[in-house]
């Protein structure tokens, strides 16, 4: 069992990547053992994929699985009568979506160890107000939930009050953030949304609508991709300037996550990298799937400790990404730091069968 | 704009040919047709510079004069016979020149061809057009022009109805999903369909006769497995999806013969991070739904072998991208425990095509339509899929 009381009481990036390694190692090792044993899809995976359990523990033998396989399967680990919410990832209408089943403690790690990672760089206040990117009826829905709803959920612990800032008509509400600034000029609060979201329809809006706040204590955390920014020729500096100009906000993180492994994200820091926590790590793997060295680039494989109930605690993304160091990042945090540099292009299909062709 | 005989149908694009449809008919193996086709075999032949397109190439070679006249020769009969009037081709969308063939065939037999070209970018298809498009319009081939429409357009329910009812036969590719869709379309009472369906193609091979192959010749093996399961990362329908081995024993010669295809295909085969991330997705998914048993062999992710110990359903899993189940078996006749009517090809290496035809036909032989050597898996012939084509496509005139 993993130890998450000890675990919640550390400095989630302060241990050296040598320091993790063997420990995460057996941790991982448990979990694929546990999944092992409770998820014959899993099982299948593992023994006709070659993975070998008999050898000794390192952590980059741990077995990974495609996070595809979720939307093509229903994967889990626990009774059905156990799963208390299932999350669903957001795929754009048309395509398969995964299913994440939960129990009730996988829910409440999640949460915490979501508070436990973003308290790095949120402020220590108990009295944050948490400003979304979503519409109120979004933010209700019982089941069945987004990745990001399940995270404004685990904000909501130690944000007292949540705020959808956008309408059901789906119009920006500004004058929400305007009135809470002028009010509390000096007060933190959180916004979060989706990266493009908070481009197309925060930034863009308030710029043509020459909107904007004063310099405050606010902070913005941000996920899900640059893809719809990359045709604008936003890149990170471009959005952060924004984000400083129209918003007054010097504090700007990106996050890298996905619905598969809620919970335990990893954090962009000052100087622009991903870091893990303690209760993540990540590999790059090349073409052959096998790791990469640092500073080359191939696909994303991201490990997590909470998960429990799913046995997505080791998976292979269709992400592209670079280790850029080890323990050695200016911004003082330590073990591995990456870049994400988009999704893999898919393959172009040859072949003699079409897919539906009128 | 392509004016049909009933009606003029918009937004469709005729890329090469005549633009104006009219149900009409010659001679089977017309000279028309033949000076036609021999032309551009000479073209293609002459031409350095198409060197490195291997399909234009064979397909330049195939329909020389001296080939279709051997053609010809086989099927001939007492019967005079004549082509069936308007064929409708619907060329599958991720493979080059299957068009070409196919509108070969078309022309042969003696038909009007409407020819649907893949509206994927292709390099070939592109050249190929140029090609036949400076030849026919040439006024020697202005009668054979009128019989032939390639045509390009949008996925399109009513330009694909609309072809398909004046239509008196449709070649249809593509595959499974195609052909339900194309189904769907009301046709002529007499119009004849021939459907290519997705079908299960696999190399059965002697490893004792690999035994005292030198280095050299073993490499000449590997590159012709290579050329019929790489190049179209095995997801034409004569690609090897399996490897069969007809013996239990010989294992240094199966492992040799796999270190051998990994060093190729380490030298040959652009296997970039999508296609790893592609093909992890597909043996995991084969992996959790698979009622075939098998073990991943992949020390080079390039080269995965999935050895299983029974060749019992092989054909409900797909591989691609260089996977395959692998198995053993002591002899021909086990290969009917795997065989069914999804069968096409069997590539072989070191077995004789008479041991496998006895073997597999033996009994209520349902399945295979091709057992070629290795490398030949997609030499494109008019027997195809089990069809005479070119004689189906014609009519005979009984007396």
């Amino acid at each position: 069992m993993i130890d998450f009381d000890a675990l919640l009481s550390e400095n989630p990036f302060s241990v050296s990547y040598k320091k993790k390694e063997e420990w995460f190692c057996e941790a991982q090792r448990n979990l694929t053992d546990f999944h092992y044993d409770h998820c014959v899809q899993y099982r299948n995976i593992v023994d006709r994929l070659g993975f070998d359990l008999t050898i000794d523990c390192k952590l980059d033998f741990i077995p990974f699985i495609p996070v595809r396989a979720f939307k093509e399967n229903d994967l889990k680990s626990i009774d059905d009568t156990d799963v208390a919410r299932t999350l669903t990832s957001s795929g754009t209408s048309g395509q398969k979506v995964s299913q994440i089943h939960l129990d009730r403690r996988s829910i409440f790690l999640q949460s915490r160890i979501l508070r436990h990672i973003f308290s790095d760089i949120l402020p220590a206040s108990s009295d944050i107000t948490l400003f979304a990117l979503e519409k109120s009826e979004t933010l209700k829905s019982k089941n069945n939930i987004s990745a990001s709803i399940a995270a404004i959920r685990g904000f909501s612990q130690f944000a007292k009050h949540i705020v959808a800032i956008i309408d059901d008509e789906g119009n920006l509400n500004f004058k929400l953030l305007q009135d809470f600034v002028e009010k509390n000029p000096k007060q933190p609060f959180i916004l979060f949304g989706l990266t493009g979201a908070i481009w197309s329809q925060l930034l863009e809006y308030a710029k043509i609508n020459c909107l904007s706040l004063n310099k405050n204590n606010g902070v913005v955390i941000h996920g899900g991709g640059w893809k719809k920014l990359v045709s604008a020729a936003v890149d990170r500096s471009v959005f952060n300037d924004t984000i400083k100009q129209i918003l007054g906000i010097n504090s700007v993180h990106n996050y890298y996550g996905m619905v598969e492994q809620t919970g335990s994200v990893f954090i962009e820091c000052e100087m622009g990298y991903f870091h893990p926590s303690i209760y993540s790590e990540v590999f790059i793997r090349d073409s052959q799937l096998r790791v990469a060295g640092i500073g080359e680039a191939g696909l994303i494989q991201v490990m997590s400790l909470l998960a429990h109930s799913y046995p997505g605690h080791s998976l292979l993304t269709d992400d592209i990404g670079v280790i850029e160091g080890i323990d050695c990042c200016s911004c003082g945090r330590k073990g591995k730091f990456f870049s994400v540099l988009g999704r893999a292009p898919g393959v172009e299909l040859r072949g003699c069968s079409d897919v539906a062709n009128p | 704009m392509l004016r049909t005989p009933n009606s003029s149908i918009k937004n469709i694009k005729v890329v090469c040919g005549c633009s104006t449809i009219e149900q009409r008919a010659l001679d089977s193996f017309s000279d028309n047709a033949i000076a036609f086709l021999d032309e551009v075999s000479t073209v293609i032949r002459n031409n350095k510079n198409l060197n490195s397109y291997t399909d234009i190439k064979t397909f330049g070679f195939w329909c020389r004069k001296k080939n279709l006249m051997k053609i010809k020769l086989s099927l001939s009969e007492a019967c005079k016979s004549i082509g069936r009037g308007i064929v409708f081709h619907v060329a599958p969308s991720n493979v080059a020149l299957t068009f070409a063939y196919s509108l070969a065939f078309g022309l042969l037999a003696g038909n009007v061809n409407i020819v649907r070209v893949p509206s994927r970018k292709f390099e070939q298809v592109r050249v190929f057009l140029d090609i036949v498009d400076v030849i026919l319009r040439k006024t020697k081939h202005r009668k054979i022009r009128s019989y032939i429409s390639l045509v390009q357009y949008d996925r399109s329910d009513s330009i694909s109805k609309a072809i398909s009812a004046i239509s008196d036969a449709r070649l249809i590719w593509g595959g499974d999903a195609t052909i339900q869709n194309f189904k769907n379309y009301a046709t002529k009472p007499r119009c004849l369909d021939l459907t290519f369906s997705d079908r299960y193609s696999i190399a059965l091979m002697n490893p004792s006769e690999m035994k005292d192959l030198t280095d050299a010749q073993l490499s000449k093996i590997v590159q012709r497995f290579f050329n019929d399961a790489y190049l179209m990362d095995q997801r034409g329908c004569s690609s090897p999806q399996c490897v069969i081995w007809n013996s239990h024993h010989w294992d240094q010669e199966k492992t040799r013969f796999w270190a051998s295809l990994t060093k190729f295909v380490g030298e040959n085969y652009d296997h970039d991070i999508s296609t790893a991330a592609e093909k992890l997705f597909s043996i995991s998914h084969s992996a959790i739904n698979s009622r075939v048993d098998f073990k991943a062999l992949r020390s080079d992710f390039r080269v995965v072998r999935l050895r299983a110990n029974e060749i019992k359903n092989f054909d409900t899993v797909k591989c691609e991208f260089g996977t395959f189940l692998e198995a053993s078996i002591a002899n021909l006749d086990e290969l009917n425990e795997m065989i069914n009517d999804r069968f096409q090809t069997i590539a072989y290496f070191g077995v004789s095509r008479r041991d496998i035809e006895n073997a597999i036909f033996k009994d209520d032989g349902m399945g295979v339509d091709r057992i070629v050597p290795i490398g030949r898996a997609f030499d494109m012939g008019h027997v195809w899929d089990g069809y005479n084509v070119i004689k189906m496509l014609s009519r005979t005139i009984g007396d």
